[in-house]
């Protein structure tokens, strides 16, 4: 029993304080059917005051009737004490058996306690076990997946650390691709430029050559032409001094005048006409053999001035 | 920068060769003045025309060529001969070098006229510059062709035709038996149709045309002195000038013919005069002891031109019609005489002797400036024709006198072959 009591004290505790509970009821439960009574004798009350003798009297036989009465009263009393304890005995024996039962329940509950208990802290224990198993189990599954997060963490973060290394030298490279690129690109554009410009100067060079060629044609070609002019204009007899026509010739290439008009006349229709037949009598007139130097020459104009 | 540059090229380039295409100028300063080259196609008688051996086409090309303006094409080089405008190829007539092209068409008509239709062609042009039809009788054929050659020569040349003008010049023949006729003649300008106004078996000089030619005044000995008559041509009436003792000599008509200069000796030396037409009175210009001679009449009759020998050697000298001081002309020279002007008043035709030969000159009175005409050794009596485009002149050919033209800038120089003696002392007539 103590070791039990050891063994549980709160559940033994607990017991104690419901047995005290009970017991303190049966106590309690009795004084509460007697009140004033038994325990406490009646207080005869005095009373100083005569009235009259007929009263007095009365009272008398009052008196001796309550005397009578309480006599009974108090016998009555007494057997229903005697049998109020009697029946109390009885109740107690039986509340006693009942204790007795109540203890072997309660005994047979402690132990069936005890045993749950024992059972509860087993399986506590095994639960505890279980659950330290299960945290155990739950931290090295935690490790693990801490471990195994690390891990792919870690390789995540290689592997991002790789990608962004990777990227990032691909960035690089590209950038430097690029830069390259740009470089090339720039250096090719200013290649490119310089051989514009080169191009340019040359085709500006080559320009100014052909141009001067051209120019050089067109002096040579033009003094051919004034001269084959000349030798067909018949100037128009008389003073003809101050008189200046100025007519404009179409040809096509091969030299042919295949137009003449006055643009400018001198006023005399006959120093005129002498000039526009001189153009005409001319044709072909004398033409470089490029056909591209034809432009220069498509159109003439002609400034005939007698004696410059 | 690259664009600027391409754009800057690119409007370099379109500028000048729009400026090249637009604007290449050629100036032109010299020329020659050879005459112009024309090509007269004979003209075509679809008819017989009786009794007409006149060659119209020959009379326009001797004409023209004798101007000094022209030379023709000769009928042997012509690769066609059309007479209409629908056969005339003018690439043939460019090949050939010609500038201008003349054909014609002689028709006679019921009434037994001719009508003559010519077409005048620029060549190179390939158009019709010019197209008549003018009617003739048979006899005034020639009279016809000179007039076409008037109106083809001023087409042209901007210059009226003097082609239908005459001329009067004094021709001379020595009969065998010794005796000297003297005629004055008046012909067409070409020499032909010669027609004698007057003969004598005394000399005649000096012959001068009124200025609208229908009179003509000479210089007759034939009173065994000298003497002015004045002609009607019309009419072969004349009248005979008041005559002094000496020279009565060189008229001149001024050009409006109210009055006439000459050269008259009956003050002593002689002088010109001028005489009075309307009122028949002479009046005395000249006052030297020289001899002043040959005046003639400035085209605006202010001004008369004459030879005197005032100054030790014959040189021009001019005057005022009203009188006054004489100046000298001619400064070039020993010898300058017989001087008339052109018809325009700026030049003055003259005798110039050079090297001991006597030569047909001209002298620009605004320069000064003397140009020989002639080649001769004794040219004579120039006489400008009325357009100023020729001058006639005597000159002699094989020791006998005849007659040449020249043209004024003296390019062209002509004989003209007429029939007779000796010819001298050419007129031209003024235009009709």
């Amino acid at each position: 029993m103590i070791d039990l009591v050891k063994k549980h004290p709160l559940a033994s505790l607990l017991s104690l304080v419901l047995h005290l509970i009970l017991i303190g009821f049966f106590i309690f439960s009795t004084s509460f059917n007697e009140p004033g009574s038994s325990i406490v004798p009646p207080v005869p009350i005095v009373k100083a005051t005569v009235i009259d003798d007929s009263k007095i009297k009365a009272e008398a036989e009052k008196l001796k009737n309550q005397a009578l009465e309480k006599k009974q009263q108090e016998k009555k009393r007494l057997d229903d004490l005697k049998n109020k304890r009697l029946a109390e005995e009885n109740k107690l024996a039986e509340l006693k058996k009942e204790q007795a039962l109540e203890q072997q329940k309660l005994e047979q509950h402690k132990a069936e306690q005890a045993a749950s208990a024992a059972k509860l802290k087993k399986q506590q224990a095994i639960d505890e076990k279980k659950k330290a198993d299960a945290t155990k189990q739950l931290l090295i599954a935690k490790e693990k997946a801490a471990k195994e997060k690390a891990i792919k963490e870690k390789a995540a973060e290689e592997n991002r650390a790789k990608a962004q290394a990777i990227k990032e030298k691909a960035a690089k490279e590209k950038l430097a691709k690029e830069k390259a690129a740009k470089e090339k690109a720039a250096k090719a554009l200013a290649a490119k430029e310089q051989a514009a410009r080169e191009r340019a100067l040359n085709q500006l060079a080559e320009q100014e050559e052909q141009e001067m060629r051209a120019q050089e044609a067109v002096a040579s070609y033009s003094g051919l032409i004034r001269q084959k002019v000349e030798r067909n204009w018949l100037q128009p007899p008389g003073d003809i001094t101050g008189l200046s026509c100025t007519v404009r010739v179409r040809l096509i290439p091969g030299g042919d005048v295949i137009d003449v008009q006055v643009i400018k006349s001198s006023g005399n229709t006959y120093f005129d006409r002498s000039v526009e037949l001189a153009t005409r009598k001319a044709s072909p007139l004398p033409l470089p053999n490029d056909p591209a130097m034809f432009n220069y020459f498509r159109t003439l104009d002609f400034y005939f001035r007698p004696g410059g | 920068m690259k664009t600027t540059i391409k754009v800057v090229l690119m409007y370099a380039l379109v500028h000048a060769s729009a400026a090249w295409s637009e604007a290449l100028k050629i100036e032109i300063t010299q020329g020659i003045s050879s005459a112009q080259p024309i090509a007269i196609v004979p003209f075509s008688s679809t008819q017989v025309v009786t009794g007409v051996a006149v060659d119209v086409a020959q009379i326009i090309s001797d004409d023209l060529v004798r101007s000094g303006r022209f030379k023709s094409l000769s009928r042997f080089d012509m690769l066609d001969k059309p007479f209409t405008s629908e056969q005339v190829n003018f690439r043939n007539w460019q090949a050939l070098g010609q500038d201008n092209l003349v054909i014609g068409e002689i028709t006679e008509q019921a009434n037994g006229m001719l009508e003559v239709q010519f077409q005048l062609f620029d060549v190179y042009k390939g158009e019709q510059l010019m197209g008549f039809s003018l009617p003739a009788n048979k006899a005034g054929l020639r009279s016809a062709a000179h007039r076409i050659s008037d109106l083809i020569y001023e087409k042209l040349t901007g210059q009226k035709g003097a082609f239908s003008t005459r001329m009067a010049y004094v021709t001379s023949t020595k009969s065998p038996n010794g005796k000297h006729e003297y005629k004055i003649q008046v012909a067409d300008a070409d020499g032909y149709g010669a027609k004698t106004i007057v003969t004598s078996s005394e000399p005649l000089m000096s012959p001068a045309w009124s200025p609208r030619g229908d009179k003509i005044s000479y210089v007759s000995f034939e009173a065994g002195r000298s003497s002015i008559y004045t002609q009607t041509l019309r009419t072969g009436a004349r009248e005979k000038l008041q005559s002094f003792k000496g020279i009565n000599g060189a008229p001149a008509w001024s050009p409006d013919g109210s009055q006439m200069a000459l050269t008259l000796s009956k003050d002593g030396s002689a002088d010109i005069y001028v005489y009075n037409v309307i009122s028949r009175s002479f009046r005395r210009l000249t006052f030297s002891y020289a001899i002043d001679t040959e005046p003639n009449w400035a085209p605006d009759g202010r001004t008369i031109i004459f030879t005197s020998d005032r100054g030790g050697k014959p040189q021009i000298y001019r005057i005022a019609a009203s009188g006054g001081q004489a100046t000298r002309v001619t400064f070039e020279g020993d010898y300058n005489a017989r001087a008339s002007h052109s018809p325009d008043g700026k030049n003055i035709v003259m005798v110039h002797r050079v090297n001991g030969q006597y030569r047909v000159a001209t002298l620009e009175l605004k320069t000064g400036f003397t140009n020989i005409l002639s080649d001769g050794q004794l040219d004579e009596s120039p006489s400008y024709a009325p357009n100023g485009s020729m001058i006639l002149y005597s000159t002699n050919d094989s020791f006998k006198s005849i007659l040449a033209a020249v043209s004024s800038d003296g390019k062209v120089r002509q004989k003209l072959r007429l029939q007779g003696g000796e010819v001298r002392e050419p007129a031209w007539s003024p235009f009709k």
